[in-house]
């Protein structure tokens, strides 16, 4: 067991706010106990100390404010060729359609280093078919960039350690060992990759001692932590029964295509417990995520849907029924999809889920849910009726007429515009790279889309108002979401096939004020992930969760980010731990980078 | 009293064929869906009238136009798409503007999957002078191929042509509120949807949308009633078990949730069954044996119409083969469509004629519809190729019978119960003609044989009962007989036994508490008011 240390992070914070906690709140009593973990150290004070606040235990029963329907004057650059991203990904590029190459690759933000700046790593493919010996061409591999601060990054990928030339696929951070810094989990069409973070900017990989490198082909993968006893659990959807040695030709129509999923039986998903000691134990037996059958799988979410204070995970499946597991609150999981309405479209059909996410758009405190689908179908909305079950609102919300002609990925719920209420990204490409062959009325490279959250409970198409970062016509995949260059506002990372990544730059979204808090927990698990977090500023009421997965093939920033629309002062600020510990404060100021601990009180950061 | 068993119920025994194809498949990447759709699409949009109006426009060439069309239309029915093109070429060749061509030409490439060309030919049918209907159809056909390609502005202006060309057509009206729903225009949904119920009422697909469109209302009462209105016209679609089981969730009906989602995983096992056969089928379109398997399954759960629907393709592309005729046949005797059933059943003993069942079908179709001599002879026939076929006996015994003679009717069910001695129904019903004939000795072994073959026939026990109370024999086993038979079968006519056997063993207090109850159940029934007379005058008199 490694020690807890505070990172460079908390040493670059300001000033800080002390808080008591509250332990007999009824969360507590859920809380499995974690033992033989050290208390990290308070943050130290550094600045100008505000005063104490006391705990309160609040009731969750604002109402949201009015509608907004004023257009936001929000655009999105695409600064990743200014700013150095020069990632190109490659599917190997073998000419021959290989089964694995349409899936892509992700990507995302963290702080790899602790210096308060997201990094960004990009997942890569390598060629898979032997067919240029002569030529000296650098193997692909997946590169971590390092953020200078300035809003240019550099590539540190070797330095770091982390350039695992695996075929790559998707990726998951969190803090596995509780050191206080982020590890880093990549899933391939090959045996996966686990990088543990060293602390001071190099990784170890660890895969095989920590037991967690499953050799089947992984796609989205996720921490939490399943049975709160304050160690993250790892999820990974897995794909297919594939080799590249027994591809199949599919043609339809007498146009070579690529096949689909059912043209390869399907993997069960993988769940590893962690051990607290260095390791995972496969549990996915234990677990009951075997009870279900193998499908295809392709995105994950954790999230407390029925609000009972443990992680529970939605799963899209390719072409099958979707999985909603319900946390069972002892480290097992009950496949409830059906009866809560999640399982399938609201004709009963079976989707190509690709990418999903939980996140509260109506801010009634239950988390909804969002899942990305193939084109003809549209992009899925379910609001959350009453932690029970799910109601599917695309059409009525304004979603389903506008995603019915894309094929979906990366997809996420996070506030663009800083008013409070959680919109919608996703990004689009298709499969086929001769689709206009079959089909004329799409296109291969897509626009992605954004709908801006009306505060109605609709959506508003807003891509061709919102720059010319969304006027990009390419093939994405992933889609990671953090504020890059600590603005205010959240920046949106791109993952494409077969193409160069694209960084969209937010401009404009910090013409409202905001909040960002990122969370270490104590008893809970360091990264904070499952921490809920609720913050109410004037008539705005709105709660997230620290999460790891979510989107397709990506992670995104942990410091949880809340748009404050005009709000001067945040009245409370709640965080209900993974332990069932609840903390609060009061009168907290706006548009700062917050850091919190569990018990110990929240660090002001940076302005 | 005595229970006439008529076993008059034609017990269908399905013969399988191979497994595997004649040998004359034809490559086609068509999917049995298409099929299926084809020939719903065909009845829908009515080709019939298009064939009559592309021959009324070529006076010159009618009978050429009119075999193309009726080729394409038929090979669009069973599947076989490019030969369908090359039938749509012929009459296109003969009439180049011909409309209704370029809409059947869409038809077919809508069918391959083929969109964008499907709606290239609609588009250029309209381009023509074509009549009302055809082109109402053709609008019809691109509101559904934007509405699928998402292109939703284009599939509204569609819709709402077709529906003003053909406002009679409740099929358009549906489709126009599916689009509008996709749009998010739930008021004008609404409408279109009542509009397709009002034209038709039966239509299931209208009482979905509306039900759709009620839970996205957040109205699951409402949700609940259309779907249970959907699903009595629609049994097969499991959208709508789905939709029901979230409506009661939503109303907080948990366990009738569960009941519908239980529903929902059986229907949607047998579409996710029907599918995977029509997966097969889009690599082989004319393997007999998989036309057969999907029938079967559709079969299992009940559903005739698809299953007659496969056969009906089987007996297309593989037209000689005797065996898919005789299926066709008995799915029709199923159906209670006899004259498909003869014709198809007179086809298979035209292709075989050997085919002994097909001969005792028809000799039951013909006893059904009362020309004995007829079916006398299909039956005989059947024997006389196979003196073992029992069912042949069950009819002459049933045509003997209703011609009231009992000699032979007896003779025939006697023959029946020596080929089948475990046949209780055959001993039930041989006693029942013996006691008419008055033949009782032997009519109490047919009964007690019933019994014997199976215990739980209630008919048998009540028979017996009867009889023996009727002709004072055995007095003290006709009440636990009748007894028996109330406990299989709580029945009017069971209880009317009951109150005979106690009243003919002078328990009148019994008697006329049985009959009472039997009265309870069918208060009109003169016989049993007059056995309660019997029984209460017989009281009376004891009392005295």
């Amino acid at each position: 067991m490694r020690r807890l240390k505070i990172g460079k992070f908390q040493q670059l914070c300001k000033s800080t706010y002390i808080f008591n906690s509250e332990s007999g709140s009824p969360f507590h009593a859920m809380a499995s106990i974690r033992t033989a973990t050290e208390q990290p150290k308070p943050p130290k004070l550094t600045y100008n100390t505000l005063p104490v606040f006391a705990f309160l235990l609040l009731s969750f029963l604002f109402g949201p404010s009015s509608a907004n329907t004023t257009p936001s004057n929000v655009t999105f650059i695409n600064s990743a060729a200014d700013s150095g991203l020069d990632f190109e990904h490659t599917d190997g590029e073998s000419g021959m359609r290989l089964f694995n190459e349409y899936l892509g690759a992700g990507g995302g933000f963290f702080d790899y280093n602790d210096d308060g700046h997201l990094d960004i790593y990009l997942i890569n493919g390598i060629p898979q078919i032997d067919q240029s010996k002569d030529t000296q061409l650098p193997i692909p591999a997946n590169t971590l960039y390092h953020n200078r601060g300035d809003g240019t990054f550099s590539d540190v990928t070797s330095l770091a350690g982390v350039g695992d030339a695996g075929y790559g696929v998707g990726c998951a951070v969190g803090d596995f060992d509780n050191d206080g810094d982020l590890d880093l989990y990549v899933t391939n069409f090959g045996p996966n990759t686990f990088y543990c973070n060293n602390g001071d900017g190099t990784f170890i990989e660890v895969s095989v001692n920590a037991g967690v490198a499953s050799a089947q082909w992984g796609t989205s993968c996720a921490f939490a932590d399943v049975d709160n006893d304050g160690f993250l659990d790892l999820y990974i959807a897995n794909y297919a029964k594939y080799t590249v040695e027994k591809d199949k030709r599919c043609v339809i129509r007498g146009i070579w295509q690529y096949c689909g999923p059912g043209t390869y039986p399907p993997d069960s998903d993988i769940f590893y417990r962690n051990n607290g000691d260095g390791t995972f134990s496969d549990s996915s037996k234990k677990s009951a995520i075997l009870n279900v059958p193998a499908y295809h799988g392709l995105g994950v979410a954790f999230g407390d849907y029925d609000n009972d204070g443990d992680q529970d995970l939605y799963v899209a499946n390719d072409q099958v029924a979707n999985f909603l597991f319900q946390n069972r609150g002892d480290g097992t999981f009950e496949e409830v999809a059906l009866l809560s309405g999640v399982s399938y479209s609201d004709m009963g059909k079976e989707e190509a889920g690709m990418g999903t996410a939980f996140g509260d758009y109506d801010n009634d405190g239950l988390l909804d849910l969002t899942v990305s689908n193939f084109q003809n179908e549209t992009n899925t909305l379910y609001h959350n009726q009453s932690g029970e079950f799910f109601a599917d609102v695309t059409i009525t919300a304004g979603i389903g007429e506008v995603t019915h002609g894309y094929l979906g990925w990366g997809i996420s719920f996070f506030d663009y515009d800083n008013d409070g209420y959680k919109d919608i990204f996703v990004a689009n490409g298709h499969v086929l790279d001769n689709v206009v062959k079959v089909d004329r009325s799409t296109t291969y490279p897509q626009q992605n889309l954004l709908f801006r959250n009306l505060r109605d409970g609709t959506f508003a198409d807003v891509t061709n108002q919102t720059g010319p970062g969304l006027a990009l016509q390419k093939v994405s995949r992933g889609a990671a979401f953090g504020d890059y260059d600590n603005d205010g506002d959240i920046d949106i990372l791109i993952s494409n096939w077969n193409q160069s990544a694209d960084l969209l730059r937010n401009e404009g979204g910090n013409l409202n004020n905001w909040v960002q808090f990122r969370v270490v927990g104590v008893r809970s698990n360091r990264s904070g992930i499952g921490a809920r977090i609720k913050v109410v500023a004037g008539e705005l009421t709105q709660y997230a969760e620290v999460q790891s997965g979510g989107s397709y093939l990506s992670f995104s920033d942990l410091r949880v980010h809340f748009g404050l629309d005009k709000s001067e002062k945040i009245d409370l600020l709640e965080i209900r731990w993974p332990s069932g510990q609840i903390d609060s404060a009061r009168n907290l100021p706006v548009n700062q980078q917050f850091l919190v601990t569990e018990g110990h009180g929240l660090t002001h950061c940076q302005e | 009293m005595i229970t006439t068993v008529t076993i008059w119920r034609p017990r269908i025994r399905f013969k399988q064929p191979a497994k595997h194809g004649t040998g004359n498949e034809v490559r086609n990447s068509v999917s049995l869906y298409q099929i299926l759709a084809s020939i719903l699409f065909v009845s829908m949009s009515g080709f019939g009238n298009l064939i009559n109006l592309a021959i009324a426009g070529a006076p010159g060439s009618q009978q050429k136009v009119k075999a193309h069309f009726d080729r394409g239309v038929h090979y669009v029915e069973i599947g076989l798409y490019d030969k369908a093109i090359i039938e749509v070429q012929n009459v296109l060749e003969l009439q180049p503007e011909s409309s209704e061509a370029f809409c059947l030409l869409g038809d077919v490439y809508q069918y391959k999957e083929m969109f964008n060309e499907a709606a290239d030919a609609y588009q250029h049918a309209l381009t023509l002078n074509g009549s009302k209907q055809t082109r109402g159809i053709a609008n019809w056909c691109l509101g559904i191929i934007f509405n699928k390609q998402g292109k939703f502005l284009k599939a509204e202006k569609y819709g709402k042509e077709a529906v003003s060309l053909l406002p009679g057509a409740s099929w358009a009206h549906h489709r126009l509120g599916d689009i509008y729903t996709q749009r998010g225009k739930l008021n004008e949904a609404v409408g279109a949807y009542q509009k397709a119920m009002q034209l038709n009422p039966e239509r299931a697909e209208a009482y979905q949308g509306l039900g759709r469109i009620a839970l996205m209302q957040n109205d699951p009462e409402a949700a609940i009633r259309y779907y249970q209105g959907a699903i009595p016209r629609a049994p097969y679609q499991e959208g709508a078990y789905y939709n029901l089981a979230k409506a009661y969730r939503r109303s907080h009906q948990l366990e009738k949730a569960k009941a519908q989602m239980e529903r929902f995983k059986k229907i949607k096992a047998y579409q996710d069954t029907v599918q995977h056969y029509q997966k097969k089928l889009k690599k082989n379109p004319t393997n007999v044996g998989l036309h057969a398997e999907l029938a079967k399954i559709h079969l299992e759960i009940n559903n005739l119409n698809a299953a007659i629907r496969e056969y009906h393709i089987l007996t297309s592309i593989a037209p000689s083969l005797a065996l898919g005729h005789y299926n066709l046949g008995a799915l029709y005797i199923q159906q209670g469509e006899v004259q498909r059933a003869i014709e198809s059943l007179q086809k298979a003993i035209e292709l075989d004629g050997n085919d002994t069942e097909s001969y005792m079908r028809l000799g039951w179709i013909y006893a059904s519809q009362k020309k004995f001599d007829l079916a006398k002879s299909y039956l005989q026939d059947a024997l006389q190729r196979n003196p073992m076929l029992s069912e042949a006996y069950q009819g002459l015994g049933e045509i003997y019978a209703q011609q009231g003679i009992l000699r032979e009717a007896i003779a025939a069910y006697t023959k029946l119960t020596e080929i089948e001695p475990k046949a209780a129904e055959g001993w039930l019903r041989l006693g029942a003609l013996q006691v008419k004939a008055k033949q009782f000795d032997d009519a109490v072994h047919a009964f007690q044989q019933a019994i014997n073959m199976n215990p739980d026939l209630p008919d048998a026990y009540n028979n017996l009962a009867w009889l023996y109370a009727d002709l004072n024999l055995n007095l003290d086993q006709a009440v636990p007989l009748a007894e028996k038979a109330v406990v299989l079968n709580l029945t009017a006519s069971n209880l009317d036994t009951l109150a005979y056997a106690h009243y003919k063993n002078k328990n009148y207090t019994q008697a006329e508490q049985v009959i009472q109850r039997a009265l309870e159940i069918d208060p009109n029934k003169d016989q049993y008011h007059q056995l309660l007379q019997e029984i209460q005058n017989a009281r009376a008199m004891n009392t005295k």
